[in-house]
């Protein structure tokens, strides 16, 4: 179970959502995830072609990649226990 | 473009503008409004309400922040000029204070100083050294470099730094810092000076000192030779001897005279004299010293030029001055004497001695070999000299008869380009007064009976042996207070004569005092070796005769025998 996390965050600039996004993604990683792990920031204005290779229709998105699985969630990222969800999903309770 | 809708079209139009706001509004209903822009298919970002308004508040921030850079650049006393890595200048401020520089967005910064008219050597140096800046291989770069201008040179601090962020280049900037390069050379100028008029004062009392001591003993030396030449009768062989010792003595004076003048502790024969008429008269006497090849330019310019002066010693300062004029130019040329009013505003420009108020200004001009500073700074200094038979002791003298007659010397010197001496003398606006002396034969005494109070017991002896020699009565004592008890007692006296200097509680100028109070009728005749010491306050004191040693038999008969006569009720001897 120590097979690297991609987080991969699309924001739009310093818009306030997205700023909000990437310093919470921080934090909680910091916090809770204990396991190798990667953030890769995406700005829309800058790489609008990438998001919709990957079909984000939104900022912030956030995309978490376990080994072959990849999990998406909207939003500013304040909500811990639905970030936790995407991030540990099928993780066994210890 | 204007689109005149119609009814139908803006019906159309407004459901479209509610579908619009409605799907925004059900957007971010679903995200729980933590979202900030949406992207279609086509790759057209839409932001939402809320993330233009933080855009559009951002741009207005980023607005009034330049404004402010701006307006701070433009304050600034200094063109500042942000540079890419090739050079190209991107933008520059307004500065607030023009500077010479000039440079305009597009243009190769590092042009300006190759073509601005700079030394090569100069203008290569900041080249290289401003690459080296926008290479980023030096951190910051200083300079100060003067610019020919037209309306002369100006200084500039040129300072250069790399810019680590964006697309690299640097930021150049130039001020002006003229005033404050002229300030700073006129500060490092009047401290030289100050230091220079402070060794000179050193040197003016040591050297001072030491010819009054000198003088006492030539009084002594010149009066023993006098005495001996005349009892020796014509034809003795040791009369040759006597005179040597004679002359001898007198060139020793003459020597010390000058020293005294150097020392400031010459007596000064003062008077209001006009100095261009003085200067007009002596220009006889200049043309054959200065020789045949070397011309003198007198130039007088306005009236009433009046200072108050010893006229020999003026003339014998003016005469070194052209002297050393000449020596300056072995292959001959001209000498440009000039007179003029000055007025001195700003102290201690020229010299530390000036003070302000109105100078007739002498000045003497030659073209000749110059001197370097180091040997201007010297060349007051007595003894120095860079003539192979010179006394050295020319301008000490010219500088001491100024700084006794309330003036200043200053020196301009350039080697190679020649010199320019100018003699400041306080300008004095009241008429003239004559000056004459006569010619008397050796007067003598007549049994008149002389108090004398001298301490140094050689020359007590001397000058006693001379007054008997010619003629009268004395009362040689050691002391003021031995002289009172003389004084006191009934021993009849015509005469007190005293030196001015003693060790104890009384100078001369108290026991002549006193010495008048207890007898009305006495006469008084005071020696000195220095001026210096002829300056009693004016407290409404008799003001005696003074005598100035080394002294002549001569005029020590001829000053006896006046104040004798000048005596306010005199006494027929006893």
């Amino acid at each position: 179970m120590n097979s690297t996390i991609h987080f991969r965050l699309y924001v739009a600039g310093d818009a306030p959502y997205s700023q909000k996004a990437v310093l919470n993604l921080r934090r909680y990683c910091e916090a809770h995830v204990s396991q190798p792990y990667e953030i890769e920031i995406i700005d829309l204005f800058a790489e609008p072609g990438r998001a919709l290779a990957d079909k984000v229709l939104l900022t912030p998105t956030l995309l978490v990649t376990t080994g072959q699985e990849t999990r998406r969630i909207v939003g500013d990222l304040s909500n811990t226990s639905a970030l936790a969800d995407v991030v540990f999903v099928g993780t066994p309770w210890t | 473009m204007t689109i005149t809708l119609e009814k139908d079209a803006e019906a159309e139009l407004t459901r479209l503008i509610e579908i619009l706001q409605d799907t925004q509004e059900r957007i971010l209903a679903l995200t729980q409004r933590t979202v900030d822009a949406v992207l279609p298919s086509s790759g057209t970002i839409l932001l939402l309400p809320e993330t233009q308004a933080h855009f559009r508040s951002q741009a207005d921030n980023l607005r009034s922040v330049a404004e402010e850079r701006t307006a701070m650049l433009d304050s600034l006393p200094a063109l500042i000029v942000m540079v890419d890595p090739s050079g190209t200048v991107l933008s520059t401020n307004t500065a607030a204070v023009a500077t010479p520089t000039d440079l305009r967005a597009g243009e190769n910064c590092l042009d300006r100083w190759r073509y601005v008219g700079l030394s090569d050597e100069d203008a290569e140096h900041i080249v290289s050294e401003i690459e080296a800046v926008l290479a980023r291989r030096s951190r910051h770069f200083r300079h100060e470099y003067a610019l020919p201008s037209l309306d002369g040179t100006r200084w500039l601090q040129l300072d250069a730094s790399p810019l680590y962020g964006g697309g690299g280049g640097a930021v150049i900037m130039e001020m002006d810092i003229t005033e404050r390069k002229v300030a700073e050379a006129r500060q490092r100028a009047s401290e030289g000076q100050l230091q220079q008029a402070q060794r000179l004062e050193a040197l003016g009392r040591l050297t001072g000192g030491v010819a009054h001591d000198f003088n006492n003993l030539l009084t002594v030396i010149l009066g023993n030779a006098e005495l001996l030449e005349s009892r020796l009768s014509a034809n003795d062989p040791l009369r040759d001897s006597a005179e040597l010792v004679r002359i001898a003595a007198e060139k020793s004076a003459a020597l010390t005279s000058r020293l005294l003048t150097f020392g400031r502790r010459q007596n000064m024969e003062a008077a209001v004299v006009d100095i261009g008429l003085l200067l007009r008269n002596a220009e006889m006497l200049l043309e054959p010293l200065v020789g045949s090849n070397v011309t003198i330019d007198i130039e007088i310019d306005g009236e009433g030029l009046c200072g108050l002066v010893d006229v020999s010693q003026f003339e014998n300062a003016v005469m070194n001055l052209c002297l050393n004029a000449r020596d300056a130019m072995p292959r001959g040329g001209a000498i440009g004497i000039s007179v003029g009013l000055a007025r001195i505003d700003d102290a201690r420009v020229l010299s530390p001695e000036l003070v302000p108020g109105d100078y007739v200004v002498v000045g003497v001009r030659d073209h000749g070999t110059g001197m370097d500073p180091e040997t201007l700074s010297r060349s007051v200094e007595p003894f120095f000299t860079t003539k192979s038979n010179g006394s050295g002791l020319g301008l000490s003298m010219v500088h001491g008869f100024l700084r006794q007659s309330g003036g200043a010397l200053t020196i301009e010197s350039t080697a190679g380009w020649g010199t320019f001496v100018r003699m400041w003398i306080p300008r004095l606006a009241i008429g003239l007064s004559g000056n004459e002396e006569p010619d008397m034969p050796l007067p003598r005494g007549d049994g008149e009976r002389i108090l004398l109070v001298e301490d140094n017991p050689l020359v007590r002896q001397h000058v006693q042996a001379q007054l008997e020699n010619l003629g009268y009565r004395t009362h040689p004592v050691e002391s003021p207070s031995r002289a009172l008890d003389i004084l006191r007692s009934d021993a009849p006296l015509d005469i007190l004569l005293t030196d001015v200097v003693m060790p104890g509680e009384m100078d001369g100028f108290a026991l002549a005092q006193l010495a008048t109070e207890l007898r009305p009728g006495l006469a008084v005749l005071l020696t000195t070796g220095f001026a210096g010491e002829l300056a009693p306050p004016d407290d409404g004191r008799p003001r005696a005769d003074i005598l100035m040693k080394p002294y002549h038999r001569t005029t020590l008969a001829t000053r006896l025998r006046a104040s004798l006569d000048d005596r306010p009720t005199a006494k027929t001897p006893a």
